[in-house]
């Protein structure tokens, strides 16, 4: 078991077909491993909601009820770090890595 | 809590849905319930595990029963409509383990518990009648069950509107397709146990299919045949149907 602070995020960009129709998300992988699927939510019926990243799916750990959908990406990366058992860390870098698409 | 008249309203329409109950029957009701009282939208008429020594009736409005997780997430396992007993459980143990509460403002009747056990050991009608309506929560609980349990989001929300549509049909709350939808999303989404967002997605393809549209806080079906079959609706376990047709498979067993 690798030390929490140790614990290596990635993200990569993907399309995903969400009830009828394709939304942008990302896969989240921590030390290679896939632990989420975050999707932001374009949609125009998603009222307030819309241009959150929800939890579309959660692995291990993450796995369970999704939670109420993050205003920016970093803060779902935030939250799956919680739930890894992670401390407090600035995901900037990993967001920057991850040369996302502009959504 | 405004006073008013202590009519019962759609209970004395419920009630004959399930057993031939006498004019004077119903009387006898009416004359045993308390004043009905106006209660706010979003109140509790009876919180979580609370003793009761009334049945509560809601007369106009919405309500629920519903239960909560530590960490707040709630489901809603029953809606409360017009004509419904929100407590018929509290009748023999004197607790609801459930919470209930409105979700629009309600005019609620209430029939005290030492009351009403006076008209059911005199009446056997009265008391079939309640028996016959527990037995009817016990089948509306199972269906919900096997909603939650085994359908998906579209299916369960297509059975929730058949469902809505023959309750309050069969109070004179709803025809011609149209009903009265006072849910928020966030509600809606605790009855059929999915997440907001779940439930925006799957409203939207119900809508996109051509199936139903929401005009205000109004639902109209506007394909009710295929809105039954995705939502694999039959409704017979709400026992409407005390006089349906002679086909009906409820109609052959009582015969």
């Amino acid at each position: 078991m690798i030390a929490p602070e140790q614990n290596h995020y990635a993200l990569e960009p993907v399309k995903v077909a969400v009830s009828k129709h394709d939304e942008n998300g990302v896969i989240v992988r921590v030390n290679d491993r896939i632990v989420a699927v975050l999707i932001r939510l374009d949609a125009a019926f998603y009222n307030e909601d819309r241009g959150h990243w929800y939890l579309e799916a959660g692995f291990g750990l993450c796995a369970g009820f999704a939670p109420a959908p993050f205003a920016e990406l970093s803060d779902g990366l935030v939250w799956i770090a919680k739930r890894l058992g992670d401390g407090l860390r600035d995901f900037g870098k990993v967001i920057a890595e991850a040369n996302l698409p502009s959504f | 809590m405004k006073h008013s008249s202590p009519k019962l309203g759609p209970f004395t329409k419920r009630l004959p849905t399930l057993t031939s109950l006498s004019d004077k029957d119903l009387a006898t009701l009416a004359q045993a319930a308390d004043r009905a009282v106006d209660v706010a939208a979003l109140t509790d008429i009876i919180p979580e595990g609370a003793g009761t020594d009334s049945l509560h009736v809601v007369l106009e409005g919405w309500a629920c029963r519903y239960k909560l997780l530590p960490d707040g997430r709630r489901l809603i396992p029953a809606l409360v409509l017009p004509g419904d007993v929100a407590d018929l459980g509290g009748f023999l143990f004197r607790v609801v383990h459930s919470g209930v509460s409105t979700l629009t403002r309600c005019r609620v009747a209430t029939l005290p518990h030492a009351r009403l056990r006076g008209i059911v050991d005199r009446s056997p009608t009265i008391r079939d009648a309640l028996w016959r309506l527990t037995s009817v929560e016990t089948s509306m609980s199972t269906q919900w069950t096997l909603c939650l349990g085994r359908m998906s989001a579209e299916e369960r929300l297509a059975h929730l509107f058949c469902e809505l549509y023959e309750r309050l049909s069969a109070v004179g709350h709803a025809e011609g397709g149209r009903l009265p939808f006072p849910l928020t999303q966030e509600v809606l989404s605790d009855v059929i146990g999915v997440s907001v967002v779940h439930l925006s997605r799957t409203l939207n393809e119900l809508r996109s299919a051509g199936l139903v549209s929401l005009e205000g806080r109004r639902l109209a079906i506007h394909d009710p045949a295929r809105l039954a079959s995705l939502g694999n609706f039959d409704r017979g376990y709400l026992h409407l149907d005390l006089k349906g047709p002679p086909d009906h498979p409820q109609a052959k067993t009582a015969a």
